[in-house]
Protein backbone atom coordinates (compact mmCIF):
# COMPACT_ATOMS: atom_id res chain seq x y z
CA UNK A 1 0.00 0.00 0.00
CA UNK A 2 2.85 2.48 0.79
CA UNK A 3 4.30 2.33 -2.55
CA UNK A 4 0.75 2.94 -4.11
CA UNK A 5 1.53 6.29 -2.65
CA UNK A 6 4.50 7.03 -4.74
CA UNK A 7 1.91 7.55 -7.62
CA UNK A 8 0.54 10.85 -5.60
CA UNK A 9 1.16 14.46 -6.01
CA UNK A 10 2.28 16.22 -3.07
CA UNK A 11 -1.05 18.09 -3.58
CA UNK A 12 -2.85 14.86 -3.40
CA UNK A 13 -1.09 13.39 -0.63
CA UNK A 14 -2.22 16.64 1.48
CA UNK A 15 -5.55 16.03 0.98
CA UNK A 16 -5.24 12.05 1.79
CA UNK A 17 -3.79 13.41 5.15
CA UNK A 18 -6.55 15.68 5.72
CA UNK A 19 -9.03 12.71 5.13
CA UNK A 20 -7.08 11.53 8.06
CA UNK A 21 -4.31 9.07 5.82
CA UNK A 22 -1.98 9.56 8.17
CA UNK A 23 0.53 7.35 6.03
CA UNK A 24 0.23 10.16 3.14
CA UNK A 25 1.87 12.44 5.63
CA UNK A 26 4.72 9.65 6.05
CA UNK A 27 5.61 10.09 2.35
CA UNK A 28 5.81 13.60 2.20
CA UNK A 29 7.97 13.57 5.36
CA UNK A 30 10.30 10.94 2.95
CA UNK A 31 9.89 13.14 0.07
CA UNK A 32 11.23 16.89 1.92
CA UNK A 33 12.29 15.79 4.83
CA UNK A 34 16.34 15.60 3.91
CA UNK A 35 15.12 18.77 1.33
CA UNK A 36 14.61 20.47 4.24
CA UNK A 37 17.36 19.77 6.07
CA UNK A 38 20.02 20.84 3.53
CA UNK A 39 18.22 24.02 3.45
CA UNK A 40 18.74 24.52 7.19
CA UNK A 41 21.90 23.74 6.52
CA UNK A 42 22.54 26.22 4.16
CA UNK A 43 21.84 28.75 6.84
CA UNK A 44 22.75 27.10 10.06
CA UNK A 45 26.21 25.49 9.00
CA UNK A 46 25.34 23.03 11.29
CA UNK A 47 24.02 19.06 11.27
CA UNK A 48 22.63 18.52 14.20
CA UNK A 49 20.91 21.82 14.70
CA UNK A 50 19.68 21.83 10.73
CA UNK A 51 17.97 18.34 11.43
CA UNK A 52 16.25 19.45 14.77
CA UNK A 53 15.24 22.26 12.45
CA UNK A 54 13.83 20.21 10.16
CA UNK A 55 11.65 17.59 12.22
CA UNK A 56 10.19 21.21 13.94
CA UNK A 57 9.39 22.73 10.20
CA UNK A 58 7.82 19.48 9.11
CA UNK A 59 5.90 19.59 12.80
CA UNK A 60 4.51 22.56 11.70
CA UNK A 61 3.73 21.98 8.25
CA UNK A 62 1.65 19.18 9.57
CA UNK A 63 -0.05 21.40 12.33
CA UNK A 64 -0.68 23.84 9.44
CA UNK A 65 -1.77 21.81 6.20
CA UNK A 66 -5.57 22.82 6.23
CA UNK A 67 -4.09 26.56 5.64
CA UNK A 68 -2.71 24.89 2.63
CA UNK A 69 -4.91 26.70 -0.19
CA UNK A 70 -3.20 25.42 -3.53
CA UNK A 71 -2.22 28.33 -4.69
CA UNK A 72 0.90 27.40 -4.99
CA UNK A 73 2.54 24.29 -5.18
CA UNK A 74 2.82 22.67 -1.99
CA UNK A 75 7.01 22.56 -1.79
CA UNK A 76 7.14 26.05 -2.38
CA UNK A 77 4.11 26.56 0.44
CA UNK A 78 6.88 24.11 2.41
CA UNK A 79 9.44 26.06 2.03
CA UNK A 80 8.32 29.06 2.34
CA UNK A 81 7.84 27.93 5.97
CA UNK A 82 10.80 26.87 6.06
CA UNK A 83 12.77 29.76 4.78
CA UNK A 84 10.36 31.96 7.24
CA UNK A 85 11.99 29.35 10.43
CA UNK A 86 15.10 29.88 9.39
CA UNK A 87 15.24 33.73 9.26
CA UNK A 88 13.47 34.43 12.13
CA UNK A 89 15.93 32.25 14.53
CA UNK A 90 18.90 33.92 12.59
CA UNK A 91 17.35 37.47 13.49
CA UNK A 92 15.96 36.71 16.89
CA UNK A 93 18.44 34.42 18.44
CA UNK A 94 21.70 35.16 16.13
CA UNK A 95 20.76 38.96 15.78
CA UNK A 96 21.37 38.97 12.53
CA UNK A 97 20.92 42.78 11.35
CA UNK A 98 20.45 42.85 7.36
CA UNK A 99 20.28 46.93 7.16
CA UNK A 100 23.52 47.03 9.28
CA UNK A 101 25.56 44.56 7.48
CA UNK A 102 24.58 46.58 4.17
CA UNK A 103 25.64 49.75 5.05
CA UNK A 104 28.95 48.06 5.63
CA UNK A 105 29.40 46.52 2.56
CA UNK A 106 30.73 48.41 -0.46
CA UNK A 107 28.05 49.10 -3.18
CA UNK A 108 28.47 46.19 -5.72
CA UNK A 109 29.81 47.46 -9.17
CA UNK A 110 27.71 46.12 -11.97
CA UNK A 111 29.05 42.89 -12.94
CA UNK A 112 29.59 41.70 -16.88
CA UNK A 113 26.80 39.44 -16.99
CA UNK A 114 27.85 37.97 -20.41
CA UNK A 115 31.47 37.11 -19.35
CA UNK A 116 29.85 35.19 -16.06
CA UNK A 117 27.39 33.60 -18.50
CA UNK A 118 30.24 31.76 -20.18
CA UNK A 119 31.68 30.36 -17.03
CA UNK A 120 29.47 29.54 -14.05
CA UNK A 121 29.43 26.73 -11.72
CA UNK A 122 27.35 25.45 -9.06
CA UNK A 123 29.95 25.02 -6.62
CA UNK A 124 31.86 28.36 -7.33
CA UNK A 125 28.30 30.10 -6.90
CA UNK A 126 27.89 28.88 -3.76
CA UNK A 127 30.96 29.12 -2.34
CA UNK A 128 29.96 33.09 -3.32
CA UNK A 129 26.39 33.10 -1.38
CA UNK A 130 28.39 32.05 1.94
CA UNK A 131 30.11 35.53 1.19
CA UNK A 132 26.58 37.30 1.47
CA UNK A 133 24.34 37.88 4.45
CA UNK A 134 21.83 35.06 5.07
CA UNK A 135 19.28 37.27 4.00
CA UNK A 136 20.37 37.52 0.35
CA UNK A 137 21.29 34.30 0.23
CA UNK A 138 17.47 33.47 1.32
CA UNK A 139 15.97 35.97 -0.98
CA UNK A 140 17.86 34.29 -4.21
CA UNK A 141 17.06 30.95 -2.98
CA UNK A 142 13.33 31.88 -2.56
CA UNK A 143 13.46 33.61 -5.71
CA UNK A 144 15.14 31.83 -8.77
CA UNK A 145 15.78 28.27 -6.87
CA UNK A 146 12.20 27.71 -5.13
CA UNK A 147 9.99 29.83 -7.43
CA UNK A 148 8.01 31.67 -3.94
CA UNK A 149 5.93 35.09 -5.33
CA UNK A 150 7.18 38.12 -4.23
CA UNK A 151 4.26 37.93 -2.13
CA UNK A 152 5.34 34.86 -0.18
CA UNK A 153 9.41 36.51 -0.34
CA UNK A 154 7.88 39.70 1.53
CA UNK A 155 5.88 37.92 3.97
CA UNK A 156 8.62 35.91 4.96
CA UNK A 157 11.18 38.59 4.89
CA UNK A 158 8.73 41.24 6.24
CA UNK A 159 9.29 43.78 4.02
CA UNK A 160 7.08 45.36 1.60
CA UNK A 161 6.92 44.05 -2.21
CA UNK A 162 9.02 47.42 -3.24
CA UNK A 163 11.49 46.47 -0.79
CA UNK A 164 11.58 43.21 -1.57
CA UNK A 165 12.41 43.93 -5.68
CA UNK A 166 15.09 46.46 -4.73
CA UNK A 167 16.53 43.74 -1.91
CA UNK A 168 16.76 40.83 -4.63
CA UNK A 169 18.20 43.44 -7.16
CA UNK A 170 21.02 44.28 -4.77
CA UNK A 171 21.53 40.49 -3.78
CA UNK A 172 21.57 39.28 -7.32
CA UNK A 173 23.95 42.23 -7.97
CA UNK A 174 26.33 41.11 -5.53
CA UNK A 175 26.33 37.97 -5.86
CA UNK A 176 27.40 38.07 -9.19
CA UNK A 177 30.01 40.71 -8.52
CA UNK A 178 31.59 38.81 -6.36
CA UNK A 179 31.34 35.79 -8.31
CA UNK A 180 33.33 37.75 -11.51
CA UNK A 181 35.68 39.53 -8.84
CA UNK A 182 36.89 35.86 -7.28
CA UNK A 183 36.28 33.63 -10.34
CA UNK A 184 36.48 35.50 -13.68
CA UNK A 185 38.66 38.88 -13.19
CA UNK A 186 41.69 36.65 -11.79
CA UNK A 187 41.66 33.78 -14.30
CA UNK B 1 19.85 17.96 -7.62
CA UNK B 2 21.76 18.43 -10.79
CA UNK B 3 18.58 19.79 -12.30
CA UNK B 4 17.43 21.87 -9.30
CA UNK B 5 21.10 23.75 -9.40
CA UNK B 6 21.25 24.06 -13.32
CA UNK B 7 17.85 25.96 -12.74
CA UNK B 8 18.59 28.18 -10.35
CA UNK B 9 21.69 29.33 -11.96
CA UNK B 10 19.34 29.79 -15.14
CA UNK B 11 17.13 31.85 -13.68
CA UNK B 12 19.81 33.79 -11.72
CA UNK B 13 22.06 35.15 -14.94
CA UNK B 14 18.40 35.37 -17.00
CA UNK B 15 16.65 37.68 -14.01
CA UNK B 16 14.23 39.49 -15.54
CA UNK B 17 14.39 40.42 -19.55
CA UNK B 18 10.70 41.17 -20.43
CA UNK B 19 11.19 43.67 -23.69
CA UNK B 20 9.25 46.74 -23.21
CA UNK B 21 7.59 48.76 -25.79
CA UNK B 22 9.78 51.36 -27.20
CA UNK B 23 7.53 54.26 -25.65
CA UNK B 24 8.03 52.80 -22.81
CA UNK B 25 11.61 52.89 -23.03
CA UNK B 26 12.31 56.20 -24.79
CA UNK B 27 10.33 57.93 -22.22
CA UNK B 28 12.39 55.89 -19.56
CA UNK B 29 16.07 56.90 -21.37
CA UNK B 30 14.74 60.32 -21.74
CA UNK B 31 14.15 60.47 -17.58
CA UNK B 32 17.02 58.52 -16.47
CA UNK B 33 19.79 58.79 -18.51
CA UNK B 34 22.09 57.81 -16.37
CA UNK B 35 20.76 54.24 -15.40
CA UNK B 36 22.10 51.12 -15.41
CA UNK B 37 21.48 47.29 -15.36
CA UNK B 38 18.08 47.86 -16.29
CA UNK B 39 15.50 44.82 -15.48
CA UNK B 40 11.86 44.82 -17.51
CA UNK B 41 8.90 42.85 -16.10
CA UNK B 42 6.05 42.99 -17.44
CA UNK B 43 2.98 43.32 -15.00
CA UNK B 44 -1.00 42.83 -15.44
CA UNK B 45 -1.08 46.05 -18.14
CA UNK B 46 1.91 47.84 -17.11
CA UNK B 47 5.73 47.82 -17.23
CA UNK B 48 7.97 47.71 -14.52
CA UNK B 49 11.52 48.75 -14.64
CA UNK B 50 14.55 48.00 -11.64
CA UNK B 51 17.74 49.82 -12.55
CA UNK B 52 20.67 51.91 -10.84
CA UNK B 53 21.19 55.35 -10.76
CA UNK B 54 24.07 56.81 -8.22
CA UNK B 55 24.36 53.50 -7.06
CA UNK B 56 20.99 53.30 -5.55
CA UNK B 57 18.29 50.86 -6.99
CA UNK B 58 15.65 52.66 -8.75
CA UNK B 59 11.97 51.60 -10.03
CA UNK B 60 9.89 53.11 -12.51
CA UNK B 61 6.44 51.83 -14.02
CA UNK B 62 4.88 52.58 -17.33
CA UNK B 63 1.67 52.44 -18.97
CA UNK B 64 2.00 50.72 -21.70
CA UNK B 65 1.74 53.35 -24.01
CA UNK B 66 4.64 55.22 -22.28
CA UNK B 67 3.08 57.24 -19.84
CA UNK B 68 5.31 57.30 -16.30
CA UNK B 69 3.08 56.19 -13.56
CA UNK B 70 5.53 56.50 -10.73
CA UNK B 71 8.92 56.36 -9.42
CA UNK B 72 10.50 54.76 -6.44
CA UNK B 73 14.32 55.04 -5.34
CA UNK B 74 15.56 53.78 -2.20
CA UNK B 75 16.86 56.04 0.47
CA UNK B 76 19.44 56.12 2.93
CA UNK B 77 18.53 57.20 6.13
CA UNK B 78 20.54 60.15 5.73
CA UNK B 79 18.82 61.54 3.09
CA UNK B 80 15.23 61.16 4.75
CA UNK B 81 13.73 64.71 5.85
CA UNK B 82 14.23 65.16 9.89
CA UNK B 83 10.72 65.37 10.73
CA UNK B 84 10.07 61.52 9.16
CA UNK B 85 13.01 60.35 10.34
CA UNK B 86 12.16 61.63 14.00
CA UNK B 87 9.06 60.16 13.88
CA UNK B 88 10.09 56.78 12.90
CA UNK B 89 12.38 57.06 15.59
CA UNK B 90 9.96 57.71 18.10
CA UNK B 91 8.32 54.46 16.93
CA UNK B 92 11.26 52.22 16.60
CA UNK B 93 14.39 51.05 14.31
CA UNK B 94 14.37 52.02 10.63
CA UNK B 95 14.74 49.24 8.54
CA UNK B 96 14.50 50.38 4.80
CA UNK B 97 12.81 53.51 3.39
CA UNK B 98 11.86 54.13 0.06
CA UNK B 99 11.02 57.57 -1.41
CA UNK B 100 7.72 57.20 -4.06
CA UNK B 101 7.36 59.99 -6.63
CA UNK B 102 3.54 59.65 -8.10
CA UNK B 103 2.30 62.31 -9.95
CA UNK B 104 3.35 66.09 -8.30
CA UNK B 105 3.62 63.94 -4.99
CA UNK B 106 6.00 62.86 -2.71
CA UNK B 107 5.52 60.12 -0.44
CA UNK B 108 7.88 58.26 1.92
CA UNK B 109 7.51 54.18 2.37
CA UNK B 110 9.17 53.17 5.45
CA UNK B 111 9.60 49.98 7.28
CA UNK B 112 10.19 49.87 11.10
CA UNK B 113 10.30 47.55 13.82
CA UNK B 114 9.44 47.80 17.59
CA UNK B 115 11.34 47.18 20.47
CA UNK B 116 9.53 43.29 20.24
CA UNK B 117 10.74 42.94 16.64
CA UNK B 118 7.71 43.24 14.93
CA UNK B 119 8.04 45.01 11.69
CA UNK B 120 5.53 47.89 10.25
CA UNK B 121 4.77 49.58 7.11
CA UNK B 122 4.19 53.48 7.01
CA UNK B 123 3.53 55.35 4.11
CA UNK B 124 3.95 58.85 5.10
CA UNK B 125 3.45 62.10 2.88
CA UNK B 126 6.23 64.90 2.23
CA UNK B 127 4.57 66.64 5.72
CA UNK B 128 4.99 63.29 8.01
CA UNK B 129 1.39 63.00 7.77
CA UNK B 130 1.20 58.92 7.94
CA UNK B 131 -1.16 58.11 4.58
CA UNK B 132 -0.71 53.80 5.54
CA UNK B 133 0.02 52.27 8.89
CA UNK B 134 0.06 48.19 9.01
CA UNK B 135 1.81 45.44 10.13
CA UNK B 136 3.99 43.49 8.22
Amino acid sequence: MKQDLHKYTDEELVDFVLTKDQRAFEEVFNRYHKKVVDKCYGFLKNKRESLEFAEDIMSKVYERLTSFQKKSTFSTWLYSITYNHCIDHLRKKKQLHYPNWDREQEFPEIPDEESIMEDLNYERLEAVLDMVHPEEKAILWMKYMDDLSLKQISQTLQISETATKMRLKRARTRVLNLYQKHYISNE
Amino acid sequence: MENQQHSFINNLLKGDRTQPPNHCLDVFNERFPNASALEWNALDDQYEVIFYQNELEHMATFTSDGQLVDYRMKLQEDLLPAMIKTLVHEKGELMNAVLINRGNALNYEIIFRDDQLVRYQLELDQLGQILVEKEL
